[in-house]
């Protein structure tokens, strides 16, 4: 048993960290530290995912011959932990984390050669087409339908939750190509272009204000059946497979650390001001040596899941197959994050009151009403409400770690 | 990097699971626990002729040179079949010690200890001290013949098997520590013993004007500090792998109940609130198992957070196994509630090991100051030392 990076894995962080250091400049780390959602700045991303493909790191995975690099699970890790707590904006995964291993797995020749340069170079931005407003949890009862008319498929429905839609000129989706059989025989994976006659937008307003999420509306849209991936009805099957690429890329435990840094700031400030205060009566220390264990609690509970992400990545056996860890990963790792969110309002005080959505803009150089750390407390604790519900809810992944573990 | 256990370590943990397994039923430690005896001297023996006794000791004293993680792998085993047999006072604690301390008074103990044939207790709590580290009241004044010992320690697990017992006391009543070697039969050494809701024994010893010759002084000042934080460690190590093994067994138990057991016409395993139970058991003990693993490892390399670590694993430890046992208690309903089946007593062995060496919260100040954190609000609190 060995804790410890080797000393080749050493020289990785290192180089990962001269990277960083190079090539980060601060519109990127605004970008990366005002984040109140999973995702960072759209544009920042966008320009972040170049600077990695110049260098040869964004397509971790993808074979060498369309510009991929290969890293081992300890490596990918390294990578995440350094780039979140330099202040990296997030990459967004649509294109290639999720759909480049799905070509490179079942598209046909031509959709590799002509698709996969384009998510590289950002010619294509990709949102994902899964949810529908009947199918959140029970995806596989979804209904959007996929008629063969001809060399075409005639789409009519809508999805839901489509992350950054409004920004995007491609959808990749699960589509309904056969009603007559078990739900999820009958699902098939279907590329579209959003610009397509017959594709509306609307974008819809989160409890912040902002706009990442989407519904799309599909009516008579075609598509050719060139863009199936994969067979007809083989498409639960393909979106099964890209469950495994969470693998290996378990970073929970990075963004936990990185809520803390932004929590320790905080504290410092609050700090700084009651020793500024000396001698002044304050209502007394009870409430602080609480928080003070509520945090030495959360410091535990944030240990453990580093060790037990290191432990899966380093592929010890759990005994457990590697689908269920990453149910297991994510049940931890989100629902320690919400509280860690309740910790930081408690930090913040009356400060999580404050609306000051611009200062949110990574080029923003204004003013911040209170401590500069406290200004996203609110909207990230709010925000974060969904990371329980997103990519499968904590109770599905549960019903997944259960199937495991008591029928096996 | 990683989190696997060598080829020799997983031979020892399937053969020790063997062996607890076919020779330590339920039944045969119930028989042991409602004996006179405080724990089966026969159990004790087979384990020394197994080795077990030797696994921590170097080579040089005639052991088999194990380092934490083979302990924590025994603790894993010993917990798992709620074996009652005194290992962590005899090998961890009054071995921990005598190992570290290797003076004229000692010689010879070690050996008599891996074959089997001495037991020993640490006598370290005292009735001021809920917390592992609170005032020491017991005294060492210096004496014509060496030091007289004067005070009282409590709940000392072993107490009345113990051949040699390791004592701490303030050196002439001031805050330099010292580790003395007391034997049971010294002039004004008093037992009361009584036994421990886990199936086990403990006792109070008041030392009424112990005269101990001057190498019985184990260690002091500073010394006695890093042997007391050392073995302190491992014992917050063993007892939290003690408390992995117990998590183990809970979750098999669990499981395999709710799939006989029915209710509404359904076996209980296929009620959604019961797996997702059933999986909050399964993650609880997977975390506190990497974490365990994880501080047994920084223990075995010397890293400066080691103790750091082992506070947080025993805090983790403590937590996960409290969750564990009161959710299989849970799903097991009215009948867990009962002596006739190990579930409960796995309860009560975890209430017993969580408040020992500091109880979960003490581990989280411990950890907490360790740390160095700047994250803390500032406390008018005094930081414990």
């Amino acid at each position: 048993m060995e804790i410890s990076y080797t000393s080749e894995e050493l020289e990785f962080r290192d180089q990962v960290r001269g990277f960083l250091r190079e090539n980060l400049n601060p519109f990127l780390v605004n970008a990366g530290m005002r984040m109140t959602s999973i995702f960072s700045d759209f544009d920042a991303s966008l320009l972040w995912q170049e600077a990695l493909r110049r260098k040869g790191w964004l397509a971790v995975g993808w074979p060498e011959e369309f510009g991929g690099v290969s890293w081992t699970p300890t490596q990918q890790a390294i990578f995440t932990e350094e780039s979140r707590q330099a202040g990296a904006p997030m990459l967004l995964p649509f294109g290639v984390q999720m759909l480049g291993p799905i070509l490179l797995k079942y598209g046909t020749e031509a959709q590799k050669q002509e698709l996969l340069p384009r998510i590289l170079s950002g010619e294509d931005l990709w949102c994902q087409g899964y949810s529908e407003p009947g199918s959140g949890s029970d995806l596989a009862s979804l209904r959007m339908r996929a008629e063969t008319v001809g060399d075409t498929y005639v789409l009519n429905g809508s999805k839901i939750w489509t992350s950054f839609a409004h920004r995007s000129n491609k959808i990749f989706c699960l589509v309904r190509t056969d009603s007559a059989c078990k739900p999820q025989a009958g699902i098939s994976f279907l590329l579209v272009d959003l610009d397509s006659p017959g594709i509306s937008v609307r974008p819809i307003v989160s409890l912040d204000d902002e706009v990442e999420q989407c519904e799309v509306f599909f009516e008579n849209v075609e598509v050719p059946r060139s863009n199936l991936v994969g067979r007809e009805n083989q498409g639960w099957e393909i979106a099964k497979y890209l469950l495994q690429f969470e693998r290996g890329a378990y970073c929970y435990y990075a963004a936990i650390d990185k809520q803390f840094a932004r929590l320790a700031q905080l504290t410092r400030t609050i700090s700084d001001a009651t020793s500024s205060h000396a001698g002044v009566p304050t209502a007394g220390d009870a409430p602080d040596d609480v928080f003070n264990h509520r945090l030495a609690e959360l410091e535990v509970d944030k240990l453990a899941l580093q060790c037990l992400e290191r432990r899966i990545t380093s592929g010890s056996a759990i005994n457990q197959p590697a689908l269920c860890l990453a149910s297991v990963v994510k049940v931890v790792g989100t629902e320690l994050s919400q509280r860690v969110d309740e910790l930081c309002l408690q930090a913040a005080g009356p400060y999580v009151a404050v609306k000051q959505n611009e200062v949110f803009d990574p080029s923003y150089e204004g003013s911040v009403i209170g401590p500069e750390s406290a200004a996203s407390v609110a909207y990230s604790y709010i925000n974060n409400r969904a990371a329980t519900i997103y990519g499968g809810s904590a109770q599905i992944q549960r019903n997944i770690i259960a199937d495991y573990l008591l029928e096996v | 990097m990683n989190f696997d256990f060598t080829e020799e370590q997983r031979v020892f943990r399937d053969s020790a699971r063997r062996f607890l397994h076919d020779s330590y039923t339920f039944e045969k430690r119930q028989s042991i626990v409602h004996d006179d005896a405080p724990f089966c001297a026969e159990t004790w023996r087979a384990c020394a002729d197994l080795g077990w006794l030797c696994l921590p000791f170097s080579e040089q004293h005639g052991g088999l040179g194990g380092d934490i993680l083979d302990t924590v792998i025994l603790f894993e085993e010993l917990g798992r079949q709620l074996v009652i047999e005194p290992f962590l006072e005899t090998l961890i604690l009054a071995g921990g010690v005598l190992r570290r301390c290797p003076v004229a008074s000692t010689e010879g103990l070690l050996g008599a200890l891996m074959e089997g044939q001495l037991q020993g207790a640490f006598a370290h709590g005292e009735i001021s001290q809920r917390n592992f580290n609170g005032v020491r009241y017991a005294r060492a004044e210096e004496s014509p013949q060496g030091f007289r010992l004067r005070g009282k320690k409590v709940v000392v697990h072993n107490a009345l098997a113990a051949d040699v017992i390791i004592v701490s006391a303030s050196l002439g009543g001031g805050s330099e520590l010292g580790l003395f070697l007391v034997r049971p039969g010294d002039t004004g050494v008093g037992l009361h013993g009584y036994p421990t809701i886990d199936g086990r024994a403990a006792g109070d010893i008041t030392l009424n004007d112990v005269e101990v010759p001057t190498n019985r002084l184990l260690a002091r000042g500073p010394t006695a500090e890093i042997v007391l934080e050392q073995v302190h460690g491992e014992a917050l190590l063993a007892l939290s792998a003690d408390m992995i093994g117990s998590m183990d067994t809970l979750i098999d138990r669990t499981i395999e109940y709710t799939k006989e057991r029915r209710q509404f016409g359904s076996r209980l395993v296929d009620f959604q609130v019961l797996r997702h139970r059933m999986v909050d058991m399964f993650v609880a003990k997977e975390l506190a198992t990497s974490l365990c693993y994880a501080a047994a490892t920084k223990a075995r390399d010397g890293a400066t957070d080691a103790r750091r670590f082992a506070a947080a694993a025993k805090a983790k430890a403590d937590k996960s196994a409290k969750l564990v046992a009161h959710a299989a208690i849970q799903l097991h309903g009215g009948i867990a509630t009962t002596d006739e089946l190990a579930i409960g007593h796995h309860l009560k062995r975890i209430t017993v090991h969580e408040q020992r060496f500091g109880s979960t919260q003490d581990q989280l100040k411990a950890f907490r100051h360790l740390a160095g954190s700047d994250t803390a609000l500032p406390s008018s609190i005094k930081k414990v030392a």
